[in-house]
């Protein structure tokens, strides 16, 4: 047992909370005094952090203190702001262990973050959130952050020195000076064994996987049509090992989402794959979009920088499908809830997959379609006329020729098309002035800025608008489609054959 | 106001009163009322078989009805040709009734259909680029089906007639439809069916039109298409072959030729404007629905998907909402 120094009745300690994506600044006050003996917690804690007090305790005691028997006051401030997550356990011990005098901190680690949960036997395992929180400590002008030994990595990436613990002595050794604990150098190495599904697996289909190589060269929208068994799912599922590697600003963005829904606790650091989201259909709006108590970020927003696969879009139901249009339109969801509005960004590629028809033959030679035409017609309406003018791409699939399927040559594999899809996608950065813009996000002026035509390309556009009866907005999107085209091809200029060549991946209603 | 004797309700109705008590309508004066009131508001006119405005070909079918509710003109000298086929038509049979329905309107014939999907709702919208259609409905005239054709069926109205025996605010029963057809039927001098499946609706005008002496003419489909085994069934019966208006007119017996002279140099010019390769490319596409995957077959998708813009602009090809392709000429 280790006899305590003399009591400091009131001390504080600095950690933070995350609302939505984004951390603030959390003081936790912690006074003991002569009284009943005790702990109580105040300032707006939610059940995870009153929980605290018991965990705290037994984790002091098993850490081998001896706690004298005082009235212990926790004070989370400021205490207007809602504080639900089990990462205060290790400020709120270490401010009672500082607090009832059981350990000196050192006046130049004042200004160091902590988070942390403790278990009963006083270690620390890991939170969500480190990188928000990390990120945040850093905008206050922290000297630095403990944290666990799993969330050191990712915290990191936030920039300033991150000291890793494995339990409450290591911490409070550390703020006391008696054995320093050196900030990691250096952020772990990124992973770069990608062990993506390849499209050399993909036999035939030479329409779609051009039109997949082309939505990934201009990060289109994409939709395909086909009857079960034609191979949608298994190409879609393909789609990241053709999408470039994300650039560190990506990264950060992409782990602040996932950090905060948990996925870096097991450690690992940045996120450096690609999001893919596959939600099923039966997901609720705020799965998808976002929400929940505390509000949480959807499969919108984790799925942002990286690609929503909506398998069988047609059957999620007419409201999810609504909500997706505002994000696809603005790239970010705000959800607004009783006294709190939040903005989650969301920029992601859509890729979707339907049946031709609900009873899913519609048009194959092998089975015949006996869909009434009322039925065919409730069945495409499911997809809105807004929502499809949102997706670019648009291309059926057919189930494999006999040909296809005794091919034995090998297809091409990913890599050969991610080359591709990297040189059109610098075009477009080096074009657009920005290393996260592509085709598909070119607004009206830049699309008549980007998409300049000679007359005799202009005259059979004028041919297309009419043949085709594009509106102004179908026009618009066949433009971008054939800027794509064309930064695949290495094409300055926009030509003849790339505007025919887009003009085939429209959506056709009849 | 009203008293409800059948003669004030049958001259209000301008229908003769022995039409009237034998039509078995029996309306209280408010009723009645209410009923022309409406008629008046939504601007739809009777004709009764005693008025001479009534369609004389539809005097001597089997059962005429005693009253005919129509909106637009129903004086009409020229003939009058039934186009009809199925609902679920191929984008390639609408293509090929839109066509018919364009040059017979053009040549003085009256196109008349079901309004109902696929087929009549393209004969009717081919039509009306060039003359007069009328639409026969199996529903009151202010309930039109299907909903999606409610625009066109103003088109109709205004520039030919939309016509049913039922009254207004008849609901759009299933039972209506097979007696509707008895008066496509019965309206017309020959029924042209463009693409019938085994079973279809289209069939049944077809009995009515031998039931009634009309000429019964068929368009043949690719021989293994399902959309066109009615068709092929009344070829064998013995049905006329058309391929083209000018056969419908020719069957009709009238001399249209001046009418059509100008036609058939469509095809010639929308051939030219294809390069060899693309016509090379033309003739490896059947005429049944394709997928994209078996035209492209082992060559470089990028070669050929531009070439299928530029046969899609030609019209000799044609993109259903399914993205499958079939060829037109």
């Amino acid at each position: 047992m280790r006899a305590g120094c003399a009591p400091a009745l009131l001390e504080e300690v600095k950690s933070g909370v995350v609302v939505g994506i984004l951390g603030h600044e959390v003081v936790v006050e912690v006074h003991c005094s002569h009284g009943l003996p005790g702990m109580r917690l105040v300032g707006l804690a939610g059940a995870a952090v009153r929980e605290a007090g018991e965990r705290v305790r037994s984790a002091l005691v098993n850490s081998g203190f001896t706690l004298p028997p005082r009235k212990i006051v926790v004070n989370l401030a400021p205490a207007d702001l809602p504080k639900t997550a089990p990462h205060f356990d290790l400020p709120i011990a270490i401010g009672v262990a500082l607090s009832l005098g059981l350990e000196q901190r050192l006046d130049r680690f004042r200004n160091y973050w902590m988070i942390g949960e403790v278990s009963l036997t006083g270690a620390v395992s890991p939170v969500c959130g480190a990188l928000p929180l990390a990120l945040a400590a850093a905008e206050a002008g922290a000297a630095g952050i403990i944290t666990p030994k799993a969330n050191a990595d990712e915290a990191m990436a936030a920039g300033l020195p991150v000291i890793p613990v494995g339990d409450i002595n290591e911490a409070l050794l550390f703020l006391s000076g008696k054995r320093p604990i050196a900030s990691p150098l250096a952020e772990a190495p990124r992973s770069s064994s990608r062990t993506l599904l390849d499209f050399s697996d993909i036999r035939g289909q030479a329409p779609a996987r051009r039109a997949i190589e082309v939505a990934a060269a201009g990060r289109h929208n994409l939709l395909m049509t086909g009857p079960p068994g034609s191979g949608k799912s298994m190409m879609a599922k393909r789609l990241p090992s053709i999408l470039p590697e994300m650039s560190r600003t990506e990264a950060l963005e992409v782990t602040r989402v996932h950090s905060v829904r948990g996925r870096t606790r097991a450690g690992g650091g940045l996120v450096t794959e690609r999001p893919f989201r596959a939600p099923h259909h039966t997901i609720s709006a705020a799965g998808l979009v976002g929400g929940g108590h505390p509000l949480a970020p959807g499969e919108l927003s984790l799925g942002h920088r990286g690609v929503l696969f909506l398998d069988e879009m047609a059957q999620f139901g007419p409201r999810l499908l609504q909500t997706l249009r505002q994000p696809l339109e603005s790239k970010e969801v705000t959800i607004a809830r009783a006294g709190l509005s939040l903005t989650f960004p969301a920029d992601f590629m859509l890729i979707g997959t339907r049946n031709p028809c609900p009873f899913g033959y519609h048009g194959d030679d092998l089975k015949d379609c006996t869909c009434s035409p009322g039925k065919l017609e409730a069945y495409h309406s499911r997809l809105s006329g807004p929502l499809l003018d949102r997706i670019d791409i648009h291309v059926r699939v057919a189930r494999l020729r006999r040909d296809e399927m005794l091919n034995e040559r090998p297809a091409e594999p990913s890599n050969l098309m991610l080359a591709r899809v990297v040189r059109a996608r610098n075009q477009q950065f080096a074009r657009l002035d920005s290393l996260m813009r592509t085709n598909a996000d070119m607004n009206p002026t830049e699309v008549r800025e980007y998409c300049q035509l000679e007359s005799e390309t202009k005259a059979w556009l004028g041919r297309a608008i009419e043949g085709f009866s594009l509106t102004a907005r179908g026009c618009d999107r066949l433009l971008k489609v054939a800027r794509t085209v064309a930064d695949l091809a290495g094409a300055d200029m926009v030509a003849i054959e790339h505007l025919a060549e887009a003009a085939q991946y429209r959506a056709v209603v009849s | 106001m009203l008293d409800a004797t059948p003669l004030t309700a049958s001259r209000l109705l301008r229908m003769d009163q022995k039409v009237f008590e034998s039509s078995g309508v029996a309306l209280s004066s408010r009723e009645l009322e209410v009923q022309l009131q409406h008629l008046k508001d939504t601007g739809i006119q009777v004709v009764t078989r005693a008025d001479h405005d009534f369609p004389t070909t539809l005097r001597d079918i089997y059962d005429p009805p005693a009253a005919l509710y129509f909106r637009g003109t129903i004086r009409c000298d020229g003939p009058r040709v039934a186009m009809v086929g199925s609902r679920r038509a191929t984008p390639a049979g609408r293509a090929i009734a839109q066509e018919m329905a364009h040059e017979l309107a053009a040549a003085g014939i009256t196109v008349v259909s079901g309004l109902a999907r696929g087929i009549d709702g393209a004969a009717h919208e081919g039509a009306l680029t060039a003359g007069v259609t009328w639409a026969i409905l199996g529903s009151g005239l202010d309930r039109i089906y299907p909903f999606e054709h409610l625009a066109l069926s103003e088109q109709v109205a205004s520039d030919g007639a939309l016509l049913s025996e039922y009254p207004p605010n008849t609901p759009p029963l299933p039972l209506h439809f097979p007696a509707r057809n008895r008066l496509i039927s019965g309206l017309s001098d020959a029924v042209v069916i463009v693409e019938a499946a085994a079973r279809s609706g289209a069939l049944i005008t077809a009995d009515f039109a031998l039931e009634h002496g009309r000429d019964v003419l068929a368009v043949p489909g690719p021989v293994r298409s399902r959309a066109s085994v009615g068709c092929h069934r009344l070829l064998q019966q013995g049905a006329g072959l058309v391929t083209s208006a000018q056969d419908i007119i020719a069957a009709l017996g009238y001399d249209f030729s001046e009418q059509l002279k100008s036609r058939n140099t469509k095809e010639g010019s929308s051939l030219e404007a294809i390069d060899a390769a693309g016509r090379e490319l033309l003739e490896t596409i059947p005429f049944e629905p394709t997928s994209l995957d078996s035209i492209v077959g082992d060559r470089v998708a990028t070669s050929v998907l531009p070439r299928l813009s530029e046969l899609e602009l030609a019209g000799l090809i044609i993109r259903n909402a399914g993205g499958l392709i079939s060829r037109l000429r």
